[in-house]
């Protein structure tokens, strides 16, 4: 009769038991929840209890059976006052606020309870089993109904607020209880109260209490923080990538502004430096943003058809410079058979071997930086290249290799530490490389060098091979070019204007050929019958006899040493049809004016026997930078790129201007003597021809409004427009006068430019002064000194010397400059 | 043995780095949070002085100040305020426990009342420094970046006599030669950092005196945590707004 109280009360045991033993966080529903399985567990033992007693009347003792009725229907009435507790703790928990209004809401508890004990209970005999009823009965009912009520009550207010779980684990709950209610009432001695229940507390803990739920949910909350972080994250590195880049570059853009209008070369100077630490900024953040690219997974490799070629030659050029700054030599190795485009992502295969070789060449003092792309065999309609960097550097110890692709370290710091770089170079390659479905081989030997390798697949789009990279090509872009020195050769240059000449010799220095001037026709004449020249060079338009009629007197001279040579003509004159005329009239070349060097050296080559001459390479084109250097004052009207293009180097241009300015005068006074006199045809010719060189000059040191205005003159003598001539001359020469002044900046600063041999003893009384301002520490007294010592031109030893004590200045090494001036003697 | 020192304030700049420049001579106890303060800590703390600051403030004192009288008669009391701050408790000065400095006053002025406070010595509350008035104050630049210490030195050419150095050791050789009235020095330095620098300055006798304002690039919570342990004077982040640089050095050692 009582087994299946005692049953329940088992299973609601074992429920307990399996609660207990998992883990999991306690909640403040737990302990309502924990409360209401206790309450339970001993209803249903007092149940049992009470159906023992109540079907053995005659044995039990009345009082007895009345405490077990009266604690069994209590426990009962207290269960559901605990489930509506626990309802409305769930509630609070999941809106996050105290919602207890009705304090009170125990009372209709303590009624029914005290209905319990006073007010008398009946018992039944029945076939099945005895059973309770009456008044006391009645007041369990009517309890369990109140707080079911409550509970609907709470499910209806707050139906939007409770989790769709719980509410359906209340309502299975509830509708489980109350068909085995109502079963109960109408038949009384069913007593299937318990099996209600055991219904309610197993739904119940099926769904809310169970701790695997309840992880679950947690899990949940946790995944949905999560992600809301991460979309944070994203949208923040989207957002500071613009706001990080924008005001870096309006900082290089007013930069250039400034580099480019300021007249103070103190203040390009400091533009420059700037421009150098802002490019450099902007590298590392960019660096950076890839870096949490990457690892945010948001760094995307696009596929597209592009050219190996191209980038090859790209990142050639890039390290070839500064492989040549370090003076290293940088070696490449291309096969000829890979194919001339594939499909793949060309933008992070240039950052990757850009990456890697910019890391051999910092790493590296000595030696040389190898790069080395061969085609392994194709597999398929895909081409397998492996791509190889080698250097003879410091290494890498084996220890260190695991440090080398993590983000942010760099190895042996305290060494390492002048070597510029934030550490993320390598970590953005070596993941890159993963993206593009490659990986990284590392070999090195600390102290003697690394090797660093990686292989692409990629789909061949054009499988032509792109066949042997033109030396030539390569070339240019290693910086060093042909050119021949010729030191047993002599050569006659023949021009009235002077400083034609000393740019002509100027041009010609480095290949060490004897150069002697004439001024004019007559003077070459004599020239050639004194001295076997190998080339003579003849201008053109000069007073007296011009290059023309000095040819045609050269060739009636009979024999001379000079017979034999070459002779060139210097000719403003480029139009079409002129070289035929002159190779016409005897002459064996021509060469324009203003003359390019590379043409000019070229020629000279050619026309000298093979035996005088021996190919060197030289420096390349370091003119270019010159002139974008900061030290050329900027001048109105001069413009140095364009002068730069008649020059070797910054050296010989400056020479050439400083002399321009200091003949300025004496030229202006010249043609205005010669303006006097235009009124004959004679005398314009006299004047053409000055105006004529006039206007040479003023193009080679690139003062183009001059160069200008003489040409307009010189059109108008030739046509014999008097009236021009007459108006224009005056303007003409208060220009040409105005450079005076214009030129007195450069003028001034290389006028100082003294020869260190002779002025050994001043060197060395500022160097003493060096030391001891450099013992003082005397950071002002260092810097204008070495404003003294600039001014010096120094070659050799002296030159490398002064060059590292102008860097201990700028950097203020004391100990160094006190060692190094106290070694030097 | 440094002196204890309990020093209320409202939190804000002025008082932080009053805080930090007592900290670099006494052992300061710093409540920012007046409200929250309790007469415990007072007895608790035992400190050699407690010094109220009313810069900012919103709080009342009067109750604190009738405590002092009353319970911890032996502990002198020093308000920082300005004339009309302290005009609401002008009746407690006429005690010779309380003590008013009012502002603007010099850093080294502060620490040298407070000083002579603890002692018991007596002070005369309107003495500007007439020694090398006229003269301009010195101060060392300590750097191994030559374009910082060139900028930093231009920025303060005109109001003081600055002398530079490149490394700890120098920075020795340059007090050595003339003794500065601040130094500016660098944390983050290779070979002998700041840190070793600050403390042997500390252990020297004379070296001691001199405020040290530490010159920092890293603007993390961690390193500027990190050298406050140290006590120095103060702390700049590099690079340095110039005006504030000047104003931090006025306030310290004057113009």
């Amino acid at each position: 009769m009582y087994k299946t109280q005692v049953a329940c009360a088992i299973f609601i045991l074992y429920i307990g038991i399996l609660y207990f033993w998992s883990a999991g966080k306690k909640t403040e529903s737990s302990k309502w929840f924990v409360a209401l399985l206790s309450c339970s567990f001993f209803q249903l033992i007092f149940d049992a209890c009470s159906v023992y007693t109540v079907n053995h009347l005659e044995t039990v003792s009345p009082i007895l059976n009345r405490v077990i009725h009266i604690i069994f229907l209590g426990l009962l009435q207290v269960m559901f006052y605990l489930a509506y507790r626990y309802l409305e703790i769930i509630i609070e928990e999941e809106i996050g606020r105290k919602i207890r209004k009705y304090r009170f809401s125990i009372i209709p508890l303590l009624l029914t309870m005290a209905g319990n004990i006073f007010l008398p209970v009946y018992y039944v005999e029945s076939a099945r089993s005895n059973y309770s009823y009456g008044p006391s009965v009645y007041m369990t009912y009517i309890g369990v109904a109140v707080y079911v009520l409550f509970i609907i009550f709470l499910m209806v207010r707050y139906r939007k607020q409770i989790p769709q779980k719980k509410k359906r684990a209340i309502y299975v709950a509830l509708w489980s209880e109350i068909p085995v209610a109502v079963y109960q009432i109408m038949i009384p001695d069913s007593l299937i109260t318990c099996v209600g229940i055991v219904l309610f507390i197993t739904g119940i803990y099926m769904t809310t209490e169970n701790p695997d739920a309840v992880l679950a949910e947690q899990l949940e909350k946790e995944k949905r923080r999560a992600d809301s972080a991460n979309a944070a994250k994203t949208n923040f590195l989207a957002n500071m990538s613009h706001e990080i880049r924008t005001p870096i570059n309006a900082v290089l853009g007013m930069n250039e502004l400034i580099m480019r209008e300021s007249k103070e070369a103190d203040i390009k100077k400091y533009a420059l430096n700037v421009d150098r630490a802002a490019k450099s900024l902007l590298s590392i953040i960019n660096d950076i943003l890839d870096i949490t690219k990457i690892e945010a997974g948001k760094l995307k490799v696009i596929s597209a058809e592009y050219s190996v070629e191209s980038v090859l030659r790209d990142v050639i050029t890039m390290i070839s410079f500064k492989a040549n700054v370090k003076d290293l030599a940088f070696k490449v190795q291309v096969d000829e058979n890979i194919p001339a485009m594939l499909m793949g992502d060309d933008i992070r295969l240039r950052q990757i071997l850009v990456n890697l070789l910019n890391n051999a060449v910092k790493y590296t003092q000595k030696g040389s930086v190898t790069l080395k792309v061969t085609m392994l065999p194709v597999e398929g309609d895909k081409a397998r290249i492996r791509f190889l960097v080698k250097d003879t550097g410091i290494g890498i110890k084996e220890e260190d290799m695991e440090k080398l692709c993590a983000p942010f370290e760099r190895i042996e710091e305290k060494r390492n530490r002048n070597i510029e770089g934030t550490g993320l170079g390598m970590s953005i390659t070596k993941q890159l490389l993963e993206l593009l479905n490659s990986r990284l081989e590392i070999n090195s030997v600390y102290g003697e060098g690394s090797e660093f390798a990686f292989e692409l697949c990629q789909e061949i789009v054009d499988s032509t091979p792109i066949g042997p990279m033109e030396e030539t090509k390569l070339e240019e872009a290693s910086e060093y070019r042909q050119s021949f020195e010729a030191p047993e050769a002599g050569i006659l240059v023949v021009d009235d204007n002077e400083l034609n000449r000393k740019v002509f010799a100027g041009l010609l220095k480095a290949t060490r050929v004897q150069i002697d001037e004439a001024c004019g026709g007559r003077e070459c004449l004599s020239k050639v019958q004194e001295k076997k020249y190998d080339i003579i060079f003849l201008d053109h338009m000069m007073p007296d006899m011009d290059g023309m009629e000095t040819l045609h007197a050269m060739k009636e001279l009979g024999e001379f040493p000079s017979k034999e040579a070459p002779v060139v003509i210097l000719t403003a004159n480029a139009i079409v049809g002129a070289r035929e005329k002159y190779l016409e009239e005897g002459f064996d070349a021509f060469l324009a004016k203003p003359i390019d060097y590379k043409k000019l050296e070229a020629l000279v080559a050619e026309l000298l026997d093979e035996s005088l001459v021996q190919v060197v390479s030289v420096p390349g084109d370091y003119r270019a930078e010159s002139v974008e250097n900061s030290e050329l004052p900027s001048i109105e009207g001069l413009d140095w790129n364009y002068a730069g293009q008649h020059f070797q180097d910054t050296e010989s241009m400056l020479e050439t201007v400083r002399f321009f300015a200091d003949s300025l005068e004496f030229e202006a006074q010249t043609l205005f003597v010669l303006s006097t006199d235009i009124a004959t045809e004679e005398g314009r010719k006299a004047y053409c021809t000055k105006v004529h060189s006039m206007k040479n000059s003023a193009a080679t040191i690139g003062i183009i409004p001059l160069a200008g205005m003489a040409k307009v003159l010189e059109d108008a003598a030739r046509g014999g427009e008097v009236e021009v001539l007459q108006s224009v001359t005056p303007v003409f020469l208060s220009t040409w006068r105005s450079y005076g002044d214009k030129l007195a900046a450069v003028v001034k600063r290389n006028a100082g430019k003294k020869n260190a041999k002779e002025h050994k003893e001043e060197i060395d009384s500022l160097l003493v002064q060096v030391r001891t301002a450099a013992e003082d520490m005397d950071i002002d007294a260092l810097d204008l000194l070495w404003k003294q010592l600039a001014e010096f031109e120094c070659e050799g030893e002296l030159a490398e010397f002064m060059d590292r004590i102008h860097k201990a200045i700028v950097e203020f090494d004391v100990d160094y400059l006190q060692e190094a001036v106290q070694n030097k003697k | 043995m440094k002196n204890k020192v309990l020093f209320i304030g409202e939190d804000n700049k002025t008082n932080n780095e009053l805080f930090q420049l007592l900290n670099w001579r006494f052992q300061v106890t710093y409540y920012n949070d007046p409200v929250s303060f309790t007469y415990e800590e007072l007895k608790e703390g035992n400190p050699a002085v407690l010094i109220v600051s009313m810069v900012g403030n919103r709080q009342d004192y009067h109750e604190l100040f009738d405590y002092m009288m009353k319970e911890c008669r032996e502990t002198p009391v020093i308000t920082i305020s300005t004339k009309t701050e302290s005009e609401a408790y002008e009746s407690y000065y006429d005690n010779k426990q309380f003590v008013k400095i009012l502002r603007p006053i010099l850093g080294k002025r502060v620490l040298e009342i407070c000083r002579k406070v603890i002692v018991g010595s007596d002070y005369q509350d309107e003495e500007e420094e007439t020694s090398k008035h006229g003269e301009k104050r010195h101060i060392l630049v300590v750097d191994d970046n030559a374009m910082v210490l060139r900028n930093i030195k231009s920025v303060l050419e005109s109001q003081y006599s600055v002398a530079v150095a490149p490394s700890g050791v120098h920075a020795f050789l340059s007090m050595g030669k003339k003794m500065p009235d601040l130094i500016l020095l660098d944390y983050e330095m290779p070979g002998m950092n700041g840190k070793e620098v600050l403390e042997k300055i500390q252990e020297d006798e004379e070296l001691k005196e001199i405020p040290v304002l530490f010159l920092t690039s890293m603007d993390n919570r961690d390193t500027v945590l990190k050298l406050l342990t140290l006590r120095p004077a103060g702390y700049i982040l590099k690079p340095p707004d110039f005006q504030m640089l000047l104003e931090k050095i006025e306030n310290i050692i004057g113009k």
